[in-house]
């Protein structure tokens, strides 16, 4: 008997009845989404759909009703934003008794066993985005339902064995996607292209696990089990893999994150003017005077293969700008310059007629734009085309443009385009899988492990030991294809994914 | 085969006296603990008991081969011999017995590293037996009987308790009431029926239950050359619900030891300073100084080979295996394959090992024994053609045949029916101990015995029992939760391998992981205790002195890490270590042991962050209401094996073939909403 062994506490992993989330992409003010989709599921999220809606839900079939929303004096003030700010057609929302509210929807039901997360499933789909939606929701909490977390469905996907580890993670990244690349990454990780990566050196590495662990349950028989250079030569072509696995693939996080781009220059370079220029809206407040911008301005920039954030931060300069006070410069300075640290790409800003070099940062820029060449006054259109390349030490490119007149701002869209998705993705070996923080730590685990069992075999070391860390590279490999999985690994996987699958 | 072999007499002879134990007319007609069984599952399990306080009869067929060795005439070996020394740590009869006995003594895989180290000893079998029932004697609770089971019958007809509480209820009414296990006993003495009552009862059948021999076409009835089977046990297990199986294993022949011709042969010695299986030597060498030594004269074994003209032979004639012919259902092992299997699916080797080890020294203690057991070369074929391909071995031209190999089937009940503690779902008080679960090996079914023995006794005196061993604790955790996870489709056997934490299961700290918890239950006597508490006292003290001295610039612990230095190294370079109150060899066998420590300390610390990991699974135990039908969402085939197998914890469940993390997730979560419904019930 061992002392821990009477304790029967459970962590506390939540409460299984229905789980409820809004399904559809939450919109802003001016996004007009026609329908919301509320997503529940669960032991008896059929018996709720009947007592709200008053039909039976019928498996892969819509079933049309109407939603009751609730009871109210008068028109609660969702209700009448909804009205209002959503254009609702009189049939949709209207008072069914006296004082009973309801709503037209559509439900899509799905049984236990057959739907995403295995769970019974009903979806409500109901007219008029996400007020109304939010709305039904709440209805559903106040019924007792539970708001899903955030993976949730997923989870009960996972658990539910709809899924192994890698396509959860697959599935998270689908919905979080903003752009091809990480759609693809999503994909293959979906099509269990990690798996199919990783199967065979699990394989190699258990065989290898086989014959050592043989050499010393049977060393007394006349066999001939496997030398120690011969350990060490297999464990490093395992090695070769999974390095290889790890140096070639791109992190899921990164291409889970939108790649951040940071304008960067000496005051009045005219980093806003390009800012507004490039994202179509006035974003950045700009004027003559150096040192407008104080804060970190960013903006969500659509590029041909992506999104991007481009950050406008205070202009970088030895000298303070006029009118402030040393200790709000040196903090703008401070912001700006960790700004720049963080930023996947640095852009270079420079006014065509200063003639000083870039501010000096701790890192690379990784272009240069040369601005207001309208003011050279000899501008056309075409020569600003034919001449804003160059290169500048062999290193980065120059690109001349005029925010104010619009001329170069397609190159420079391309140029960033480039540098924010070109130029990795192309490093990459084709086919190369994503990797995400819980592969790469438990890969690294693995590897190391594998390391030590070749050092270990090299100097001809205890083979108890070379075994044992084969065991253990084998439970690293094995906690990334989900067959070995500590409960902890769960937790990290699915707290990353976004409500609604 | 001979009727009666030099084997079967010497028996006889040793054991005349203790016939007197197998006498029916005893007064007592009820017991704490009945134990059916006299073999290695047996005995372990009825001085546990008896140990802890608990009045036991030993009920055997035949009370003279008590303790007897069926097949090889050895014990231990690698991870085998780890799990001797684990019975011994828990106050168990095995090592003490080899111990007294060995004629040979060997540290296996000695090349490798201490965590694989594997002690096996040959043993004189009859001096084995003989000092195993000495053992027994020794404690009056122990009453013996020599009788077959005619009936059993649990304390109440309601056969289910399974996980419905109100079932748990009355099972604990049952047993304030009093209620017994009544069995009927036919005694081997006289044919006289008696009824017995116990609290609890340990099964240990052994091969005996069916058991059925093969020689070639001939079969006959019994668990052991010589002796019967027990049938009516088979039809009471049947009868109460259980699901028996049935599973093979095999023996090689038997030869006269003055028909061979050793000089053909390449002798194999034992180890020039045996190491001894019970800690008690060790203890002894600390406190007197007194090393281990063999009190049996010391043998050499033999080593030989088949040939390819054997394997021709043997080839020509497998239609006449009972194994290749479908005369035997049961399945026999993998690990251990006969001679005509060996030729069958190896066919490219050109040889085969066999070891000739002597079964017995000459009872006069002249000289070697009579029997020689021929390890390698089991078989079932008929007898001529053992002969005939024996006798083809270089020096084994004239060698006249005692017994004759023999496969032998039995009846096993499906471990998935018993939970860790070896009792059985079904029948409260029950428990089943070594091959009748499905094991291989005397160490196998020890450590049963001992672990079915301690439950035992604790049921009969409160009707609950909870004593397991997990399997970061013991290779004997690992065997038994082996077998409730994984039912064996082939006679289990332990192999380190089977631990995912060896470099923990050591044979030289089997008293450090359990004597601790065979304390806390009562199973230690006041000598072992003392002895335990030197070791680790001396043990603290050295290790302190290796991180207070200092050679070449840094502490004795770090300097012993390095690859290519040992005790031996550092007790010739640092003195300072020598200590006037304790004599040299003590001091060496405490200077293995810091250095076993000091060496594994980077390894079994990683492994330590693990099994702290895989704990907190372990100790999330799955609830008696837990119905797995009822938790949504659980696969098909989840539900049946968890229904099956009801694993005891979240980390047992994980462990069941077919089982996924995802299943036990659910059942995580099912059991966390049920929490506040079974609240207080």
């Amino acid at each position: 008997m061992r002392a821990d062994e009477g304790q029967v506490e459970f962590e506390a992993s939540g409460v299984i009845r229905v789980i409820v989330a809004i399904a559809t992409a939450p919109s802003g003010p001016g996004d007009r989404a026609s329908r919301a989709v509320v997503r529940s599921a669960g032991p008896g999220a059929f018996e709720l759909a009947r007592r709200v809606v008053g039909v039976e839900p019928i498996h892969a079939r819509s079933v049309a009703g109407r939603f009751v929303i609730g009871r109210s004096g008068g028109r609660d003030r969702l209700l009448d934003e909804a009205v209002e700010g959503e254009s609702l057609v009189a049939d949709e929302v209207r008072v069914v008794a006296e004082e009973v509210l309801s709503v037209g929807v559509s439900l899509w039901s799905f049984g236990a066993g057959r739907s995403y997360s295995g769970d019974e499933t009903v979806e409500y789909h109901v007219p008029g985005g996400p007020v109304v939606g939010r709305m039904v929701l709440d209805r559903l909490l106040s019924l007792g339902a539970r708001m899903a977390e955030p993976g949730e469905f997923t989870a009960r996907a996972f658990m539910n064995g709809k899924l192994d580890l890698t396509r959860a993670e697959g599935v998270a990244l689908t919905i979080a996607a903003e752009g091809r690349a990480q759609l693809d990454a999503a994909r293959s990780l979906l099509a269990g292209e990690l798996s199919r990566r990783l199967m065979p050196i699990m394989e190699a590495c258990a065989d290898l696990l086989a014959v050592v662990e043989a050499g010393i349950d049977f060393s007394d028989e006349d066999i001939t089990f496997i030398a120690h250079e011969q350990v060490a030569d297999r464990v490093e072509m395992m090695l070769r893999e999974v390095g290889g696995l790890l140096e070639e693939s791109p992190r899921l996080e990164q291409i889970g994150r939108v790649p951040r781009l940071v304008l960067v220059g000496r005051p009045n370079a005219g980093k806003s003017t390009l800012l507004n220029a490039l994202i179509g809206q006035r974003r950045a407040v700009v004027s003559e005077m150096p040192g407008t911008t104080r804060d970190v301005i960013a903006s969500r920039l659509k590029l041909e293969r992506g999104t991007v954030e481009v950050c406008d931060v205070a202009g970088l300069d030895d000298s303070a700008a006029p009118e402030t006070s040393v200790e709000i410069s040196d903090a703008m300075q401070r912001q700006a310059r960790r700004a720049v640290a963080e930023a996947d790409v640095v852009i270079g800003v420079r006014a065509f007629d200063d003639q000083r070099m870039l501010p000096a940062i701790d890192r690379a820029y990784d272009v240069e734009v040369v601005t207001q060449i309208d003011r050279r006054g000899v501008l056309t259109e075409e020569s600003s085309v034919s001449s804003d390349r160059s290169i500048v030490g062999g290193e980065i490119s120059r690109l001349e443009v005029s925010a104010r007149a619009g001329c170069g701002m397609d190159e420079l869209q391309r140029h960033l385009d480039g540098l924010a998705f070109g130029v990795r993705v192309s490093r990459r070996r084709a086919g190369a899988v994503a990797l995400s923080a819980r592969h790469v730590e438990a890969l690294g685990r693995a590897r190391i492990a594998m390391e030590r069992a070749r050092d270990q075999a090299r100097q001809a070391g205890p083979i108890e030991l070379q075994a044992a860390d084969l065991r253990w590279a084998l439970d690293g490999l094995g906690e990334v294809l989900g067959s070995v999985s500590p409960d902890d690994v769960l937790g990290r996987v699915f707290s990353r994914f976004c409500i609604g699958k | 085969m001979p009727a009666s072999s030099a084997i079967d007499l010497c028996y006889d002879r040793c054991l005349k006296l203790d016939l007197i134990m197998g006498r029916m007319d005893h007064e007592q007609t009820r017991f704490d603990v009945i134990v059916i069984g006299g073999g290695h599952a047996g005995v372990e399990a009825a001085w546990a008991a008896a140990r802890l306080g608990q009045s036991v009869a030993l009920v055997t067929l035949d009370p003279t081969k008590i303790g007897a060795m069926s097949c090889n005439p050895a014990i231990g070996g690698q991870a085998k011999g780890q799990m001797v020394r684990e019975i011994d740590a828990l106050g168990g009869l095995m090592g003490r017995a080899i111990d007294a006995t060995g004629i040979q003594f060997r540290m296996l895989n000695r090349s490798k590293g201490p965590a694989v180290w594997g002690p096996r000893a040959q043993a004189d079998k009859l001096q084995y037996a003989s000092e195993i029932q000495r053992l027994l004697k020794t404690d009056p609770r122990i009453t013996i009987l020599a009788a077959e089971v005619a009936g059993l019958t649990p304390p109440s007809a309601s056969p289910n308790p399974s996980s419905d509480s109100s079932d748990r209820f009355t099972h604990q009414l049952r047993f304030t009431r009093q209620l017994r296990f009544t069995l009927q006993l036919r005694s081997t003495l006289d044919g006289h029926v008696r009824s017995l009552e116990s609290r609890s009862v340990v099964l240990t059948t052994g091969t005996f239950m069916r058991g059925l021999m093969h020689t070639g076409e001939a079969k006959t009835i019994g668990g052991r050359v010589g002796e019967g089977a027990a049938y009516s046990i088979s039809d009471a297990l049947r009868q109460l619900g259980l699901n028996l199986g049935r599973l093979k294993t095999g023996t090689p022949p038997r030869l006269l030891r003055s028909s061979i011709d050793f000089s053909r042969f390449e002798p194999q010695p034992g180890d020039t300073t045996p190491s001894p299986f019970s800690f008690l030597h060790e203890y002894q060498l600390l406190e007197t100084g007194q090393t281990f030594t063999p009190q049996l004269q010391q043998i050499e074994c033999h080593l030989g080979q088949t040939s390819h003209q054997i394997h021709e032979l043997i080839r020509a004639n497998l239609h006449r295996a009972p194994m290749f012919t479908g005369q035997i259902e049961g399945t026999g092992p993998r690990y251990c394959p006969s001679i005509e299997d060996k030729v069958h699916r190896f066919a490219d080797k050109p040889a085969h090992q066999l070891f000739l080890e002597p079964e017995t020294l000459d009872p006069s203690n002249t000289g070697p024994g009579e029997s020689i057991y021929v390890n390698g070369i089991s078989t079932s074929l008929p007898a001529d053609i053992q002969e005939a391909f024996v006798r083809m071995i270089p020096g084994l031209e004239h060698a006249v045949f005692l017994k004759h190999g023999y496969a032998v089937e039995y009846d096993m009940v499906w471990p998935d029916q018993i939970d860790s503690t070896l009792q059985t779902k079904r029948i409260p008080g029950l428990f089943l101990a070594g091959q009748i679960n499905g094991t291989s090996g005397y160490e196998e079914a020890g450590a049963q015995g001992l672990i079915a023995g301690i439950n035992a006794a604790q049921f009969a005196e409160r009707g609950a029992c909870d004593f397991v061993l997990a399997r970061d604790q013991a290779y004997i955790g690992v065997l038994i939760d082996d077998l409730v996870t994984k039912p064996p489709t082939e006679p289990y056997r332990m192999f380190t391998s089977r631990a995912e934490h060896r470099l923990m299961l050591r044979a030289d700290n089997a008293d450090e992981r359990l004597t601790p918890i065979a304390q806390k239950v009562g199973l230690i006597d006041e000598a072992r205790s003392r002895g335990f508490a030197t070791r680790q006292t001396m043990l603290a003290a050295l290790l302190a002195k290796l991180d207070a001295i200092r050679l070449e610039g840094q502490t004795l612990r770090d300097w012993l890490k390095r690859t290519d230095h040992d005790w031996d190294r550092l007790s010739m370079r640092c003195p300072e270590l020598n200590d006037p109150s304790i004599s040299t060899p003590a001091l060496c066998d405490l200077g293995r042991l810091a250095e076993i420590r000091v060496k594994y300390a980077g390894y079994i610390e990683r492994q330590d962050r693990q099994v702290e990991e895989l704990r907190r699974l372990e100790t999330k135990r799955i609830p008696d209401w837990m119905q797995y039908h009822s938790v949504t969402g659980l696969r098909a085939e989840a539900k049946t094996k968890l229904t099956q197998f009801t694993p005891r914890s979240l980390g047992q469940a994980l462990r069941i073939s077919g089982i996924t993390p995802a299943d036990v997730a659910l059942i995580a979560v099912h059991i966390e909403r049920g929490r506040g419904t079974h609240a207080g019930r």
